[in-house]
């Protein structure tokens, strides 16, 4: 099957480590992606947030473009760009006249033929939990780790068409797959603030920091995600929000790709786990210790 | 907080609202689902579901001119457990998109309206994000230059934030589509 | 020689505002064989149909077209006021110009011609017609009830008590049915247990009811008068006769941590071989062989047997089939709650202390497993603090049920209220959306769970509840004062939806009566003919029907008695004479009829002579379920049959009427 890979910008920028740990573990699984040529920017929040159009014909050229090339399937591993990916399509395939506006605009046809998937759907579906689970050489037992999907990934439920939206359970089955242990918590799908994290960075500590709490409360080790915003948010901003509201919450946040990295024996310098804010030492330290 | 009804302009504003977002208002039946779950309520002058019934009731400067719209994460808590199958978070994007057609800049919340401006233009000029120039320009217009400024060396040293942007190759194309739809 | 008389309905506007009626009087008047055309404002009402009635007896007429609404309407009306004056009912047909014509047409001038047409067709319709005598059905002056909960009893009961014998048959081990599950009623606070055994004992023990337990309807065949049915009496294991209900073997039952009691909704455990609730009728236990070690490990345990004084505990029972024949049917099988389950965001089926209102009608009840004593199901602590959320599952069209349970507004309150009358110091919280308190006392019952008890009321629904701590954080609106509300409570009670009873769809299949999509039974008019189905002979009454409170539970189960009755009144039943008859003599006997014919109608009849030689056999139509539908004449080779009233040559007729 013709993979298309369509990183985002956030991929290339201040979450290159979720970038190099996907490729990293796509390199030790065998699989091939292609990037799709030239894409562009899918418009995130900004463009639904002010002009539909725009929202729609943004992420469509680089559907497009996918489809001209004989692709079949789409990863995003950002929970917004597929998100994003995911609604053009949708609202394509049931809009006749959004369609034929997009096209013409775009001077390029589409059919919607593609399947396109988030991480952990690309992860589950396409590459499968036997594959994964005959890569791990280094069980990481004794880790506790909590799942954060955020928003992006379950919702809208029928446009994004994947797990549960109120109690996802695919990305613990991957942490699960790892040898860790899955942490159940209270917000697992609560928003981080996601968008408004530079304009309003208030709403963002409170939010994000209710579900760093929260996780820590129930105990976890770490925390995993497959989205880069969330991933910001909960690592860039950890800091700040341990200064806010006076307590200390030392939760390293990873990339789901990174986790698995770290269970197939990959070296956590390969996986690019030294770009986080929040040090992922004494996790490392622990996974080492275990084995 | 008093409004008095005038049909003609309360339903010019009705259609308009419905037929950009493909339903009828009337299909809300104000039960509050909607801000029960809302993550960013707390911060709001009107709840999610107030903003429905205002914009039924004509009342479009309070609704255009609200901290509301602009707060509003899209995170779809609300659209996902609406009983009525309601798109609230379709109604923030229609009201925001009518906001920023009239030209109205939101007093309460402009910072948050400029950074989806300064976003998209950035998308315009390169294709992709390049995100130094997007939180400098940003920086600029809002004023706030040192906000989060703690923050930039570590990610510079990370390699978080990357010096140079990249253009991509067919900017004509990207250049016609926001010609077309802007 | 034909002497016609049509009639004309304005039906006010109705027909009017989009038919010219007096065109359709003056083309009426042209075609040859009418004698009289009329219109008129109201063809139904009593000058109507006095002046029907005059124009019959001063024209001498010999057939009777009425131009008006649909025949389900008033065929009957106009057919007995013509029978008034001597002319057979059957010489009356109706053109239905309203239903088919200004109901569905805008255009005035197109329309007037259709209708123009369709009176035409009934004219010459009516010209054919031949006289019908109804066909008389003998009755089995027997009933039914299908249900054995307030609804079925009351209907027993009324029945019985009007002379007639009746069958209660009921699939639990006791009657009963909801309403001995719950506590208090509202708006008396009456004890449901207090105010129900008596009835649930005069139902045992009335000479006129037979009560079958544990036992289910397996097969309905057979029409009004004439139901042949089949109970499947379940094998209890226990020979009911000799039972005592002394309660020995229960108590000697090994089994008893492991299977979850139904009556007590999954709050508490019951025993292989048990009684569903100390007042059961009849006190007689239910061995439970899917459970019970005796039937699951080959023969070993017989604690029960031993423990037996009676020694009435015989595990070769086996289950038993008993044929009744009954002349009607009461369909009363009540309802259950909606899986909450669904909704993620609640976390009931996650968390314990989430339940559901049933539930916590078991809590608050002293024969419940906790003996009435309201207790958390994580802990047994209990709580200070409750919330209750109404419209779980109901007036959401999108993932539960768009209409109202009726019943949550009202035992919501009444369970704020009791919470409040048996944990001093503790607080209620209710999140609505509308209140629905429409009864006799029903408004001040609400208004006085939140004055004088204190319960507070938030309008608005809830979005999420999680636990955090031992509490249960629920996220919540009230749209009145534009808040988000958030509320740690010790407990959450869903007011979940009601939805018919698991297989009542099936049963309705059996019965051949309609449901609509929620699987409720259909009436046969909702507002006029609210006790009876679609189908003659079968009654409905209580929740089966749609969501309804005690009140009128008992009402409708004391309508559906009361139309039995009327209908035992007679001797006979009267069906309509429009249905299939056999020309004997040109009849082949090759039974495509019967292949095709859905109700069983046809049979074989043997025609012999004077000797008993047998001459032919031909087919034979059973008046009682032949509904006159026709197919049978499509499938005919040898035109020997035929549907009265409709017959080839006035269907030919009304075609060749279009044509002119």
């Amino acid at each position: 099957m013709k993979l298309a890979y369509y990183p985002g910008c956030s991929l290339k920028g201040t979450s290159f480590e979720y970038e190099v740990s996907l490729l990293k573990i796509l390199e030790a699984m065998n699989i091939e992606i292609k990037e799709i040529p030239d894409w562009n920017c899918c418009g995130a929040s900004a463009a639904h947030s002010i002009n539909h159009n725009l929202a729609i014909a943004l992420p469509a050229r680089n559907l497009a473009i996918a489809e001209k090339d004989g692709c079949e399937s789409v990863l995003a591993p950002c929970a917004a760009c597929s998100n994003r990916l995911k609604n053009a399509d949708y609202e394509l395939k049931n809009d006749d006249i959004l369609k034929k506006k997009i096209t013409d605009s775009l001077e390029m046809p589409y059919d919607s033929k593609m399947s396109i998937n988030n991480m952990l759907e690309f992860l589950i579906g396409t590459v499968g939990k036997d594959k994964i689970k005959s890569m791990v050489k280094k069980p990481l037992s004794g880790l506790k780790v909590a799942s954060y999907y955020g928003c992006l990934l379950v919702r809208p439920p029928k446009v994004m068409q994947f797990d549960d939206p109120e109690n996802p359970v695919t990305m613990d089955e991957l942490v699960a797959l790892t040898g860790a242990e899955p942490v159940d918590y209270s917000f697992k799908t609560e928003c981080c603030g996601a968008i408004n994290s530079l304009s309003k960075p208030d709403v963002v500590m409170a939010l994000t920091g209710n579900v760093l709490y929260d996780i820590k409360k129930h105990g976890a080790d770490l925390v995993v995600v497959a989205c880069p915003l969330c991933h910001s948010n909960l690592d860039v901003r950890q800091r700040e929000i341990e200064r806010k509201y006076d307590e200390k919450l030392g939760l390293p946040v990873l990339f789901i790709t990174e986790l698995l990295g770290l269970s197939f024996g990959i070296d956590p310098k390969d996986l690019a786990i030294d770009g986080h804010m929040v040090a992922a030492d004494k996790v490392l330290k622990k996974i080492d210790q275990n084995i | 907080m008093k409004t008095v009804i005038n049909e003609q302009s309360r339903r010019n504003f009705a259609a308009q609202v419905e037929s950009m977002l493909h339903d009828k208002l009337a299909k809300c039946y104000q039960c509050g689902k909607c801000s029960a779950g809302c993550p960013v309520n707390f911060e709001m002058d009107y709840t999610p579901n107030q903003i429905i019934k205002m914009t039924e009731l004509g009342m479009e400067d309070t609704v255009l001119n609200s901290k509301t719209i602009w707060l509003c994460v899209s995170c779809n808590t609300c659209s996902t457990r609406c009983p009525k199958g309601f798109e609230v978070t379709g109604i923030m994007d229609v009201l925001r998109e009518i906001a920023e057609k009239k030209g109205v800049t939101s007093k309460v919340e402009k910072e948050v309206q400029m950074f989806h401006e300064v976003f998209l233009d950035n998308v315009k000029s390169n294709g992709r994000i390049f995100e130094l120039e997007l939180v400098g320009k940003y920086k600029l217009k809002t004023r706030h230059l040192f906000r989060d400024m703690f923050l930039a060396p570590k990610m510079l040293e990370k390699g978080k934030l990357k010096m140079h942007g990249e253009k991509i190759a067919d900017l004509n194309q990207i250049a016609k589509i926001f010609k077309d739809f802007e | 020689m034909s002497r016609i008389g049509v009639f004309v309905c304005w039906c006010g506007s109705n027909i009017a505002g989009t038919v010219d009626v007096e065109k359709v009087r003056e083309e009426a008047a042209k075609i040859p064989g009418v004698v009289s055309a009329l219109d008129y404002k109201y063809m139904c009402s009593d000058p109507g149909q006095n002046s029907l009635r005059n124009i019959i007896k001063e024209k001498n007429l010999t057939g009777v077209v009425l131009a008006a609404c649909s025949p389900h309407m008033h065929e009957n009306t106009f057919r007995k006021a013509a029978a008034k004056e001597g002319l057979n009912p059957y010489f009356v047909e109706i053109a239905n110009i309203r239903e088919q014509v200004s109901w569905v047409h805008e255009d005035k001038e197109r329309a007037t011609a259709k209708a123009v047409d369709l009176m035409k067709m009934m004219v010459e319709k009516v010209k054919r017609d031949k006289p019908i005598e109804d066909v008389r059905v003998p009755l089995n002056k027997k009933a039914l009830v299908i249900g054995g909960g307030i609804a079925g009893i009351q209907a027993a009961l009324d029945i019985a008590n009007g002379g007639v014998e009746v069958i209660l048959v009921e699939k639990e081990p006791s009657i009963g049915g909801r309403m001995i599950q719950l506590d208090e009623t509202f708006p008396t606070l009456d004890c449901s247990s207090c105010i129900m055994t008596p009835k649930m004992v005069e139902a045992n023990q009335h000479p006129n009811i037979k009560l079958y337990t544990y036992s289910e309807v397996e097969d309905i065949s057979g029409y009004i008068g004439n139901f042949k049915v089949k109970i499947k009496k379940k094998a209890r294991s226990v020979v009911e006769k000799d039972c005592t209900g002394c309660g020995e073997c229960w108590n000697a039952c090994p089994m008893h941590k492991n299977v979850k009691s139904e009556f007590n909704v999954q709050l508490s455990e019951r025993t292989a071989i048990y009684v569903p609730f100390p007042q059961a009728v009849p006190l007689v236990p239910v061995l439970d062989r899917s459970v019970c070690l005796h039937f699951k490990k080959g023969g070993k345990c017989q604690k029960c047997y031993d423990a037996c004084g009676p020694k009435c505990i015989n595990f070769d029972l086996q289950d038993e089939i008993i044929e009744e024949t009954v002349g009607a049917i009461v369909a009363s099988t009540g309802y259950d709650l909606m899986d909450t389950s669904m909704y993620g965001e609640y976390g009931y089926g996650k968390y314990k202390d989430v339940i559901s209102g049933l539930q916590f009608e078991r809590l608050l009840s002293a024969s419940g497993p906790t003996e009435g004593v309201i207790k958390r199901p994580s802990d047994g602590k209990t709580p200070q603090t409750i919330v209750f959320v109404q419209c779980v599952g109901s007036r959401d069209p999108e993932k539960g049920v768009p209409y109202c349970s009726k019943v949550c507004c009202m035992y919501t309150a009444k369970h704020a209220k009791l919470f409040a009358h048996k944990v001093h110091g503790s607080q209620s919280y209710v999140f609505y959306i509308d209140i629905r308190s429409t009864s006799k006392g029903y408004e001040e019952f609400v208004r006085g769970t939140m004055e004088q008890d204190g319960a507070i009321y938030l309008r608005g629904r809830v979005s999420k509840i999680y636990e955090d701590q031992g509490k249960l954080i629920v996220k919540g609106a009230d749209t009145l004062s534009g808040n988000q509300v958030e509320i740690a409570a010790d407990m959450v009670v869903l007011a979940t939806g009601v939805i018919p009873k698991k297989g009542s769809d099936k049963l309705a299949q059996m019965l051949g009566i309609s449901y609509d999509k929620y699987g409720f039974f259909t009436e046969s008019h909702p507002k006029l003919r609210p006790a009876e189905s679609s189908t003659a002979g079968i009654f409905l009454a209580g929740m089966a029907q749609g969501p309804r409170d005690i009140p009128e539970s008992v009402v409708s189960g004391s309508a559906a008695a009361s139309k039995i009755l009327g209908l035992f009144s007679k001797n006979e039943y009267e069906v309509e004479g429009t249905i299939a008859n056999v020309n004997e003599a040109t009849c082949v006997a090759c039974f495509y009829c019967q292949r095709v014919c859905a109700y069983n109608a046809i049979s074989k009849k043997e025609i012999k002579d004077r000797s008993g030689k047998l001459i032919k056999v031909v087919a034979n139509v059973n008046p009682g379920l032949c509904t006159g539908c026709g197919a049978c004449v499509n499938a005919c080779f040898s035109k020997s049959i035929d549907v009265k009233g409709f017959m080839d040559d006035q269907i030919y007729a009304e075609i060749k009427a279009l044509a002119i």
